[in-house]
């Protein structure tokens, strides 16, 4: 062997040094999980949007099923007129913390043994303004459906809810 | 056990039996809860965006986007962990950056008094609630996500030269 002959150039290296592989790697794993969630929505039967107005999305719901909506201010006319049976569609402890005034507990989750009791009280034309936590909360448009589907025709959703209604600073009752 | 350890390629060959043993039973605890918890999730990606949007953090834009990706990438790396030693540091590093904004997220809903369920391990929206149990939980997760890289001090020359060389 030549002790003269020139040493071999360094071979590069075949994989990425410490210092990139760990964020390499990580954006491996994040493609792959996009990639994941992109097949995912595909097979669907019905592919969920990937993007949507989620503050808007009930109202936009019930309009969609032909329901009325109402704001606050038209929320507290309904009230104040007195006339009107205002239903609290979320759970009795939610109901039994804070309402609005005059409101009675129409959950939804247990609506067909509730409505046995108060729909005796009611006839198809009586005025109905339902309501729940917030403007995203399902619980006001799932009663609304109930109730039309009991044969009521003149239903308002109060899309903005007890949330709404407390932000606004108007008065509340509390207990069954 | 310790041709078991070198068979199943769980964690660096490095350490004492107990050393791998421990990082072994942390690597499929953690691995497998996030395998878990991404299943019902992408089942139902409309039910886990309402609980994201009810977590009250994220711009609407960016719910569904969120409620899409986050289960997949619990999913990924959760399999990475398990199946992948020369994936695992990086796997563990990304479940371990999920597990502190879910910590993050969880206190600020309590402070915030929030009621609302959890989605940790189902998008039950009547579900498990969100308390300081749920963060205790978190921490205890990501405590065992730690163990499951951590090398003993004399074995981390020893733990840089098997995973160049897997």
């Amino acid at each position: 062997m030549n002790p003269e002959a020139p040493s071999r150039p360094p071979v590069a290296p075949d994989r990425p040094s410490g210092k990139i592989r760990l964020p390499l790697q990580a954006l491996v794993l994040a493609a792959a999980a996009a990639i994941l969630s992109i097949a995912a929505n595909q097979v669907r039967e019905e592919p969920f949007p990937w993007s949507q107005e989620w503050s808007k999305r009930v109202a936009s719901a019930a309009q969609l099923q032909g329901f009325r909506t109402a704001e606050v201010q038209e929320a507290q006319s309904i009230v104040e007129a007195g006339t009107w049976f205002v239903f609290d569609a979320r759970s009795p402890d939610y109901f039994e913390a804070g309402h609005l005034p005059a409101a009675m507990s129409l959950p939804r989750d247990t609506f067909d043994e509730v409505f046995l009791e108060v729909g005796g009280m009611l006839v198809p034309e009586q005025s109905i303004m339902v309501y729940c936590s917030g403007a995203a909360c399902d619980e006001s448009l799932d009663v609304c459906t109930y109730l039309e589907a009991q044969g009521f025709t003149n239903l308002v959703l109060f899309t903005g809810g007890y949330d709404t209604w407390t932000e606004a600073g108007l008065p509340t009752e509390s207990g069954l | 056990m310790k041709r078991f350890l070198d068979a199943v390629r769980i964690g660096p060959a490095d350490g004492s039996v107990a050393v791998r043993l421990l990082r072994l039973a942390a690597c499929l605890l953690i691995g497998g809860f996030f395998i878990r918890a991404a299943l019902p999730k992408i089942r139902s990606p409309k039910d886990f965006a309402f609980i994201v949007f009810s977590y009250d953090v994220l711009p609407d834009a960016w719910v569904n986007l969120v409620a899409h990706i986050l289960p997949c990438l619990e999913l990924v790396c959760g399999a990475a962990l398990i199946l992948l030693p020369a994936w695992r540091t990086v796997s563990a590093l990304l479940i371990g950056g999920l597990l502190v904004s879910f910590i993050a997220m969880l206190v600020s809903v309590i402070l915030r008094g929030i009621e609302i369920s959890c989605g940790c391990l189902s998008v039950d929206a009547q579900g498990e609630p969100i308390g300081w149990n749920t963060v205790i939980r978190n921490v205890i997760l990501l405590a065992c996500t730690l163990l499951a890289v951590w090398t003993p001090r004399g074995d981390r020359r020893k733990r840089i030269v098997h995973e160049s060389v897997l």
